[in-house]
């Protein structure tokens, strides 16, 4: 029986292995490049966790699995967060589940509570406690607990070896349950390298040999070098990232441009939220704060020793008065429109209008120091997006230049300059076993074509409303899964008969 | 071996609904396979998805940690 196992490396781009390789960090993941085929993995807009993982494991567009980002805006513009529920296309595992095959998933983001599944899940970080299912495969996963950023707040000195005490955890549990479950797909995500980037960039990626974060890839890799001796005969390994990261030289204030150009206004209605919100600081402070982004990396940490929770601060938009505002972590703009919610109070005709103005807006700027065109893309949603839950994005949806990262503060400047480490538009792909063509560089791959990969693979129509396709150049000539012709079925009216199920059960029980 | 099976009997009206549904799914071979796998799946159920405040707030300091919201 065919099998494929699937490794998630969060956020980890070609660019950090080839330094931890030339360094002598780690080395089966080079040589699973080698021996194996690999490419640049182009991630999703925008490249978030959620968006990037769900995308890649259901195969299809954001407009058709409906999460765009880790949160959604409630009418009343504040965010809601997403949960497994909230994903509406069935992912490589439920579809395996409809088929009769089993599965073993560790840590997909938005994965747990599983509406369709055989086989075990263990609980990813995004959910808020510990989980397993079946509760009977508790005495399989008792090493493991779900890696957790905020070990960072709780112990920033000793994060990196928090996170390894978690990792070695999470390792002897991924080994026990790939000998002792019986399983079609393999599915595990170490999200610890995304926790360690965003932290630990310079770190990691400095040449000053070992260092407690170097020494998480290492043992992963270590991992990685374990699952290539388990992958024979009819078995697929593929290693995937969601997104890269990367440094820029600059950040994009959206919504100081969306004020300047007369879309946000600004009332006497401001506010600081999460940890100001609780201090008795005098509004000239938030201002003065606001100013500067280096002053609000100083003021975070303090807040954080005093006990005030998070560092990230920053004034709310007063967005019911506004034409436009752009939502924390969402690549794009809102207009204030009734296609969105109903109650929010922009016609569709105004709608029009003001997009093509935004979308103006956004394309004309330009770096005042160098010239540059901030913005590579500036799109209406439909032109990148399609399916039933367009209307739920952004209605401009920004790509920003290679220099460029862009959040939604309201602060000083449009473009600050400074160091900023974040994700990139490019993960990474590498498949291994014996169907793969080895050594080849794969092109123009796309983490919507993993499950269909995936599927095809295991000798199974792939969706037919999926946006990827198979990575046939992947698989040597003559093999099976080059070969066979790709087909393709409905999956999805089976899925939302199970869902209905589901509800129907949950209504009778509430009864 | 494969395990044993019974019989259920329904109305005539409902098993026609049910055949319609399973033909045009695509999915099943025929109703008995369409109406096992509707009970396994109304029988197997699942947790709920929803979250606390306190979980919701949870999640949101673990997303504000890496810079997120």
């Amino acid at each position: 029986m065919r099998r494929v196992a699937v490794i998630g490396l969060d956020g980890v781009p070609w660019k950090v292995v080839n330094k931890l390789h030339s360094d002598g960090v780690i080395k089966h993941l080079a040589e699973l490049r080698e021996e194996g085929a690999h490419g640049h993995l182009a991630s999703i807009i925008p490249p978030f966790t959620v968006p990037a993982w769900t995308s890649m494991s259901t195969g299809v567009n954001p407009g058709k699995h409906g999460a765009y980002a880790t949160h959604a805006l409630r009418s009343d513009y504040s965010l809601r967060l997403l949960t497994s529920r909230d994903v509406h296309y069935p992912r490589v595992y439920e579809i395996l589940t409809m088929k009769g095959f089993r599965s073993v998933v560790v840590n997909l983001p938005l994965s747990y509570p599983p509406a369709v599944f055989r086989g075990v899940m263990l609980s990813d970080w995004l959910y808020p406690r510990r989980a397993v299912y079946p509760p009977e495969a508790e005495e399989l996963a008792e090493d493991y607990t779900p890696p957790d950023p905020l070990w960072a707040l709780q112990n920033p000195a000793n994060y990196a070896v928090k996170v390894m005490k978690g990792l070695k955890g999470m390792i002897k549990t991924l080994k026990r349950l790939f000998k002792e479950v019986e399983w079609s797909l393999f599915y595990a995500v170490f999200s610890e390298t995304d926790f360690l980037l965003h932290r630990n960039y310079d770190e990691i990626m400095s040449s000053d040999g070992n260092s407690p974060a170097r020494e998480v890839f290492r043992r992963i890799d270590r991992f990685i070098g374990w699952m290539m001796d388990k992958t024979c005969g009819d078995s697929l390994l593929l290693v995937v990232s969601d997104h890269g990261f990367t440094k820029y030289r600059y950040v994009v204030h959206l919504n100081s441009l969306l004020r300047e150009g007369g879309y946000i206004r600004v009332k006497s209605r401001w506010r600081a939220s999460t940890s100001l919100s609780r201090l008795p600081v005098p509004k000239f402070f938030y201002r003065y704060v606001q100013r500067s982004r280096n002053m609000r990396r100083l003021i975070g940490p303090i807040l954080d020793l005093l006990g005030f929770g998070s560092a990230s601060f920053y004034l709310k938009i007063p967005t019911s008065d506004s034409y436009a505002f752009a939502p924390p972590d969402y690549f794009g703009v809102y207009i204030n429109s009734k296609d969105v919610f109903e109650e929010w109070p922009l016609e569709d005709w105004k709608t029009s209008v003001l997009r093509k103005r935004i979308i103006r807006l956004f394309n004309s700027l330009r770096n005042p120091k160098n010239g540059d065109k901030v913005f590579r893309g500036v799109y209406a949603r439909e032109n990148l997006f399609h399916g039933p839950h367009v209307n739920k994005i952004p209605h401009v949806v920004l790509i920003p230049g290679p220099q460029y990262w862009m959040d939604h503060e309201m602060a000083g400047d449009v473009i600050e300059e400074g160091s900023h480490v974040d994700h990139s538009l490019w993960g990474l792909f590498a498949a291994y076993g014996s169907d793969v063509n080895a050594g080849v560089k794969l092109r123009g791959i796309s983490l919507l074509d993993v499950t269909p990969t995936i599927l095809h693979y295991l000798g199974l129509p792939i969706g037919r409303e999926m946006d990827g396709t198979p990575i046939l150049d992947a698989f040597r000539e003559g093999s099976d899964a080059r070969s066979r012709p790709v087909i393709k079925a409905d999956y999805l009216r089976r899925w939302r008969a199970t869902l209905r199920m589901r509800r129907l059960r949950r209504k009778l029980k509430r009864s | 071996m494969s395990e044993e099976r019974v019989a259920v009997y329904i109305s005539r009206s409902v098993y026609d609904a049910v055949r319609r549904m399973a033909e045009e799914s695509g999915e099943f071979s025929n109703v008995d396979e369409f109406v096992e796998f509707v009970l396994r799946e109304f029988l197997e159920g699942g947790e709920e998805a929803g979250y606390t405040p306190e979980e919701e707030e949870k999640i949101k300091e673990r997303l504000r940690s890496l810079g997120y919201l």
